[in-house]
């Protein structure tokens, strides 16, 4: 998988602290892109990249907690660094179950800042890598003929090639055959491994016919 | 023949006789042929003319007579020759020293038995005293029709009577004023007519009179209408050449009106002791002239230590402006008012509220009245009064700030994490393998930018805590709002209000203390988030308006949105200790009212009919 640049978003209404944190966030290397309000961050089209969203809590109209509601509810994940200008426990809370990576008080601490935004980062690339991979899978096991998946459902649930051939009514060099499509369409190394991509993909076993 | 002898002898002794006769009469004599030419002068013609004999005879004589007088006289002499008729004439004939004199020139004619005339005889008489006593007369009584004339034309009542006052003479000035024409006066008796009444009794008077040859009094005499009439009445006694007291000349001056105008004047001074105010008048430098008793009383100098006395220097009077400005106000405007600090005997200083009148006399000269009144203990309980309500206005101030401690802080945070993550981030970029210096300068700038904007924060605070004596100055009423919707900006987020501004363009400015008016906006502010924070469903929008107002006024509109006032409690939230907020002291908008109103302006609510709220000040 290429590692394509991450980028960071921040949403703060107070122009010193967008300024300084884009230039702090930039200082480490990482591209940044600053708006002033939750509805600005959302009317912008985002790049597909790996990300995090920097937002300060208390937001005019729309605030940080209403933000992060309103992306959950549209499927749509990005880790989040919370600001808040002092602690404010209940918010803090409400945040960390929504699913809050941080939550900083100000004053900033520029190593927590990057840290934390580092930290969001690799879990947004993880979150990336893992819904990749799994579209991945959904695409082979897509490419299968319908007789090949349905070896396949056979084989993960530990059939012998003999035992598949007289379920299916076909002969074992056939039942080899489409196995041999299997594997290979879907990239598997061994059955453990198939077994593993069918739990992935939610198949469930052909325990008894 | 000795008879014929005789009588021959006897004519030219009588002959000699006349000629003696003639020479010795004062009138000049001389004699004339029928054709007019003179055969005989007497020795005092020669002697007056001093002409020769031979030159006075025949026609040259005429040579004597004035020049204006003798083309006239030899034209009429001529006349009387050929008519036969006796001449009279008055002509100047000149002296031997060259004067002339008036002389009566008559000639009458000596006939025969057949009555033809013989000769001329005429005579010269010196008239010339008369001509000149006749001259005096005549010019003494053109002054008498002249002063006569004068009389009438006169204001002043002037009458003569006699002895027995009975009136004989009446100008047009006593017509006027009493009524009666000057025939219908004449003849009565003064004091009859016009029902005189005497300051004293009448025998003083007309002893005094006849003592000292005048009197003056004022009279009260009753006109034909029957109205009466005060006189200065001066009364001079008249004489004959022999000094026999003959009658009196009365002249009166009708003062009815200065009396009444005295009397009320009178009255007016009786007003002025009767005051507590001291006033008192003072001339150019700064004589004084008047002194009332509440001047006594106030200062403690008595009117005898006072008139005459420069007050200036009496009472230390301090002006608050140079005193050329008061002078020039003074004559510009005929008065000034303002306050004084003066000194009193006792060396007190006391603050008078002074009025400055500047009065014109008749001849020219000024006057200023001055009334002060002490208002030292009013300035004392005003001052403790004002400093009072600047305290607790403070109080009130410090309370607010404390109210909005976390959203200052914020607002304080804010551009110091910026300073803070603008720093560390501009190390980075230039202690990184390839240093980025446009990221560090942009990094410092922002640092300068941000670091300004936390210290501005911070002095608007400072402003607002800060415990200052009321200090007015020309303000912009607009810059001021300004600055309280800056510093509750973060009160504002932290409420999730917008506080939006709609100033008039080019406010005249104001005299205001910047400290109080802001302290007005900010609470009107506040207030107007607070009301708004439990609005949902609608904007939480907070206006302040401002507004240019008649005479150079300003007003301000602080509307908001919130779940505006009960229009029956409305008028009661301007009290102390009412509160329709949790935890609210209730001192708020009465302290703002007070502000506003120690401005001269007014401050007040109007509750909408739907939700919404406008607080309104004019200053």
């Amino acid at each position: 998988m290429p590692e394509t640049q991450a980028i960071v978003f921040v949403v703060d209404d107070d122009a010193s602290v967008r300024e300084a944190l884009g230039r702090l966030i930039r200082s480490a290397g990482l591209r940044v892109e600053a708006f002033a309000s939750a509805e600005e961050f959302l009317n912008c089209p985002r790049a597909d990249a790996p990300s995090c969203l920097v937002l300060d809590v208390r937001l005019p109209d729309l605030s940080g907690l209403d933000l992060q509601r309103r992306m959950a509810d549209a499927n749509n994940e990005i880790p989040i660094v919370f600001i808040t200008g002092h602690g404010d426990i209940p918010t803090t809370v409400r945040a960390m179950k929504a699913g809050a990576v941080e939550f900083l008080t100000k004053p900033l601490v520029e190593g927590d800042v990057l840290e934390s935004i580092r930290d969001a980062i690799a879990r947004d690339r993880a979150v990336r890598n893992h819904h990749q991979e799994a579209a991945e899978l959904r695409a082979r096991y897509a490419s299968l003929t319908p007789r090949e998946q349905e070896v396949m459902e056979w084989v993960v649930s530990g059939r012998l090639n003999k035992q598949i051939a007289g379920e299916l009514g076909i002969s074992e060099d056939t039942v080899k055959f489409h196995r041999g499509h299997v594997m290979r369409k879907m990239g598997a190394d061994s059955v453990a491994e198939l077994v593993r991509m069918s739990e992935r993909l939610g198949l469930h076993n052909r325990e008894n016919p | 023949m000795s008879r014929v002898r005789k009588s021959f002898e006897e004519i030219q002794a009588l002959q000699g006789e006349l000629r003696v006769a003639l020479d010795t009469i004062p009138a000049l004599v001389s004699t004339a042929l029928p054709d007019g030419s003179r055969d005989f002068i007497s020795r005092r013609w020669l002697e007056y003319t001093g002409l020769d004999p031979s030159d006075g005879l025949g026609w040259g004589w005429t040579d004597v007579i004035h020049p204006d007088n003798r083309a006239a006289f030899v034209d009429r002499w001529k006349a009387a020759l050929a008519s036969g008729q006796p001449l009279e004439a008055e002509v100047r004939l000149r002296r031997a020293d060259g004067q002339y004199r008036w002389f009566l020139i008559r000639a009458v004619p000596l006939r025969d038995e057949q009555r033809t005339i013989r000769k001329w005889y005429g005579t010269a008489t010196d008239i010339e005293d008369r001509r000149q006593a006749e001259n005096a007369l005549h010019r003494r009584e053109a002054v008498l029709r002249e002063q006569a004339s004068l009389l009438d034309l006169t204001h002043d009542t002037v009458f003569v009577r006699d002895m027995h006052d009975v009136i004989n003479y009446w100008n047009r000035g006593a017509e006027e004023l009493y009524g009666w024409k000057r025939d219908e006066a004449v003849g009565k008796v003064t004091h009859d007519l016009l029902h005189t009444v005497f300051p004293l009794p009448l025998e003083e008077i007309t002893a005094a009179l006849l003592r000292t040859g005048r009197w003056e009094g004022e009279l009260v005499h009753t006109k034909r209408d029957g109205t009466n009439v005060i006189v200065a009445s001066r009364w001079s006694l008249q004489k004959d050449q022999s000094g026999h007291p003959v009658g009196t000349l009365e002249t009166n001056n009708d003062i009815t009106e200065r009396r009444q105008a005295e009397r009320v004047l009178r009255r007016q001074a009786n007003l002025l002791e009767q005051t507590h105010d001291a006033v008192f008048a003072w001339e150019y430098p700064r004589t004084i002239v008047f002194w009332n008793r509440g001047a006594e009383q106030l200062y403690g100098f008595s009117r005898e230590e006072a008139v005459g006395r420069s007050s200036h220097e009496l009472l230390h009077t301090e002006h608050p402006t140079p005193t050329s400005d008061f002078e020039a106000a003074l004559e510009l405007e005929g008065e000034w008012t303002g306050e004084l600090t003066q000194t009193t005997r006792d060396g007190r200083k006391i603050l008078v509220e002074s009025r400055h009148l500047l009065m014109r006399e008749a001849d020219d000269r000024r006057l200023v009245l001055e009334t002060n009144r002490d208002i030292t203990e009013r300035k004392q309980a005003e001052e403790a009064l004002r400093k009072a309500q600047a305290e607790l206005a403070h109080v009130a101030r410090v309370t607010t700030l404390g109210e909005m401690a976390a959203s200052i802080a914020h607002e304080v945070d804010q551009p110091l994490s910026g300073v803070v993550i603008n720093a560390n981030a501009s190390l980075r970029f230039l202690t990184g393998a390839s240093p980025n210096l446009d990221e560090v300068r942009d990094g410092l700038q922002a640092i300068a930018r941000d670091g300004r904007r936390a210290s501005d924060v911070i002095a608007r605070i400072r402003a607002l805590a800060r415990r200052t004596a009321t200090e007015k100055e020309p303000l912009d009423l607009n810059e001021v709002i300004r600055e309280v919707v800056a510093l509750a900006e973060a009160e504002a987020r932290r409420t999730r209000a917008k506080v939006r501004t709609e100033l008039a363009r080019s406010l005249p400015r104001v005299l205001g203390d910047r400290v109080q008016l802001q302290q007005v906006v900010l609470n009107l502010l506040l207030n107007g988030l607070d009301a708004m924070t439990a609005v949902v469903g609608r904007p939480r929008e907070l206006v302040i308006s401002t507004q240019r107002e008649a005479n150079d006024r300003v007003g301000v509109a602080v509307q908001d949105s919130g779940s505006g006032i009960d229009p029956q409690l409305a008028p009661r939230i301007f009290e102390a200790f009412y509160s329709t907020k949790r935890g609210g002291m209730g001192m708020g908008l009465s302290i703002s009212r007070s502000i506003i109103e120690q401005h001269g302006g007014k401050l007040w609510v109007v509750p909408h009919d739907g939700p919404g709220t406008t607080f309104h000040f004019t200053v």
